[in-house]
């Protein structure tokens, strides 16, 4: 994270994730071109390099592609979630230098304006099998180009999160029109059975992937209760219209649980004594704070690393991020949230609780322990 | 906001789910093998009444092309087969009549006849000047690379093999 816009914000991780990107992608063009030029010593130079920069931009978009539905799966793929926006423009850099040459070679020796020709020189518009595909990779080129020019984090900042990850869900428009691309263009010049196997196999474990960790996610968000309303008919907590989580003994010692509540997710994290309450969702990319842990005393989010404060949901100076927080009590040791969030940063007492290793709390059997909505003042002890 | 989104995004998926599941198969049904052979239609019943004189698999250097010479009553044929692609976008078909060497460049009198189009057959009829002696050399050319691909020395006589 940085308070100010960098073209990279470079760091060890990133250096280390980048390396071994551009030596797999090195890699993988020399052994292209090398068993090409075996299979084929008559090859020129301009189709090797279209075939190898192709492949090498439509194999990456797949790993792209299962990352994100990976780390809902398995968070030990989240190291690969990183940097992904770097896979992402450099899967663009590969589809450009396809694309480029594959217009300089099939379309710049005649007298029409080579991007012209891409777009009239097949009018089989009413053929499937003759259809021309170059307009499927055209289309997926340019939004490729869009995604690719609003990767960086001024745009997340200013576009804000929920309408840049909108706005990037335009890769899957991008990618069913490249798998078009790609089916129509081979079947025009040599179709294979084994392509077809291939390019099925890897569309099937995309959307496969994507389908069993969404239904996962949209499962799980099915378990909210629902809008809680002051109950007049109930008591305590109850009829104010809190809600009753889980023991505190059941939130892990730094790290959160995760629950649906009234239409969005809250994160409660346990540190030694107290518990805290934050919007699930990072500011920054919206990642999953609750995935995250504790360190350094902040909340800091699995994805990126950003922190926040538990108590108040603010980042550390001189960071300005923040994110809601969420009233909170332990009443005889269960944890009790008021789903109405506050504000983003607002500072909210912890609630404090006997985990019976650190002793600095109190078991607020009879529900005394609670902070009071609207009553900020000196919570920078909190946050220092 | 951020449920809504992962709402949107699981429909985003479903719905490309469904779209290439129906897409894929047409596409696949749909496909016809491009046609191994397309004679120009002038050069097609001149080729039928044409009778081969010879053919060779060995008369290009680099690319593997079954070439037969055929003669007609009026003209001489040549009928170019690639047994691969030649994985080349322009394979211009270029005719030097009375030509003997291996020429570096296109020689400024050659005449074009038409192209290679991966593997399919194709028929050129020779300019009439070759008269009663289809002597000349056959020339590949890459206008792209401004290149000649590749060649064949062509004689009335059978090449060795």
């Amino acid at each position: 994270m940085s308070v100010d816009y960098r073209a990279v914000q470079w760091n060890p991780q990133k250096k280390r994730y980048d390396l071994v990107l551009l030596g797999g992608v090195s890699g993988y063009l020399a052994v292209f071109a090398a068993t090409g030029l075996a299979l084929h010593p008559h090859i020129t130079i301009e189709t090797l390099l279209i075939r190898a920069f192709g492949t090498a931009a439509l194999i990456l978009l797949h790993v792209i592609l299962c990352i994100g539905p990976l780390c809902r799966l398995d968070p030990r793929f989240l190291p690969l979630l990183y940097n992904r926006r770097h896979l992402g423009v450099t899967m663009f850099a590969l589809a450009f230098v396809h694309a480029t040459f594959a217009t300089l070679q099939f379309h710049a020796l005649g007298d029409l304006n080579p991007l012209v020709s891409v777009l009239v020189s097949n009018p089989r518009l009413d053929s499937v099998s003759q259809f021309p595909f170059e307009l499927f990779g055209a289309a997926a080129l340019m939004i490729l180009a869009v995604l690719a020019a609003t990767s960086h984090d001024f745009w997340l900042a200013n576009l804000t999160a929920p309408v840049w990850k909108a706005l990037h869900m335009g890769v899957y428009a991008a990618y069913g029109a490249l798998i078009l691309h790609v089916a129509l263009g081979v079947m025009q010049s040599e179709p294979h059975a084994l392509t077809a196997v291939l390019l099925g196999s890897a569309a099937t474990l995309v959307i496969g992937l994507h389908l069993v960790a969404g239904a996962r996610e949209v499962g799980f968000d099915r378990t909210d209760p629902g809008p809680a309303l002051p109950d007049t008919r109930r008591s305590g907590a109850e009829a104010e219209g809190w809600v009753e989580l889980c023991g505190a003994d059941e939130i892990p010692d730094q790290r959160a649980r995760i629950f649906p509540l009234s239409g969005e997710r809250i994160a409660v994290f346990r540190y030694g004594g107290k518990i805290s309450a934050l919007s699930n969702v990072c500011q920054h990319q919206n990642g999953p704070l609750g995935e995250g842990r504790i360190v350094d005393g902040c909340v800091t989010c699995p994805w990126h690393g950003y922190q926040y404060l538990p108590a108040s949901g603010r980042s550390p100076e001189p960071f300005t991020e923040q994110v809601p927080t969420f009233s909170v009590r332990v009443i005889a040791g269960r944890v009790w949230v008021d789903p109405r969030p506050h504000p983003p940063g607002t500072p909210v007492v912890p609630a404090t609780w006997d985990d019976g290793e650190t002793g600095d709390g109190v078991d607020d059997a009879t529900g005394e322990q609670r902070d009071d909505r609207g009553q900020t003042g000196a919570w920078d002890a909190y946050d220092a | 906001m951020i449920t809504r989104l992962r709402r949107n995004h699981f429909r985003a998926v479903f719905f490309l789910a469904a779209f290439l599941l129906a897409a894929l198969p047409a596409a696949w049904r749909a496909y016809a093998p491009p046609p191994r052979s397309i004679p120009p239609a002038p050069l097609r019943d001149t080729t039928a009444e044409a009778s081969e004189v010879w053919r060779s698999g060995a008369l290009f250097k680099t690319f593997a092309i079954q070439t037969r010479l055929l003669r007609s009553s009026e003209r001489w044929l040549i009928e170019l087969e690639p047994r691969e692609d030649p994985l080349q976008p322009d394979v211009l078909v270029y005719w030097a009549a009375g030509a003997s060497g291996a020429p570096d460049a296109l020689p400024p009198a050659a005449q074009f006849l038409g192209r290679l189009a991966g593997t399919q057959v194709r028929s050129f009829a020779l300019p009439s000047g070759s008269g009663m002696n289809p002597d000349g050399v056959l020339l590949l050319y890459s206008l792209g690379h401004q290149q000649v691909l590749d060649h064949a020395l062509v004689r009335a006589e059978a090449p060795a093999s």
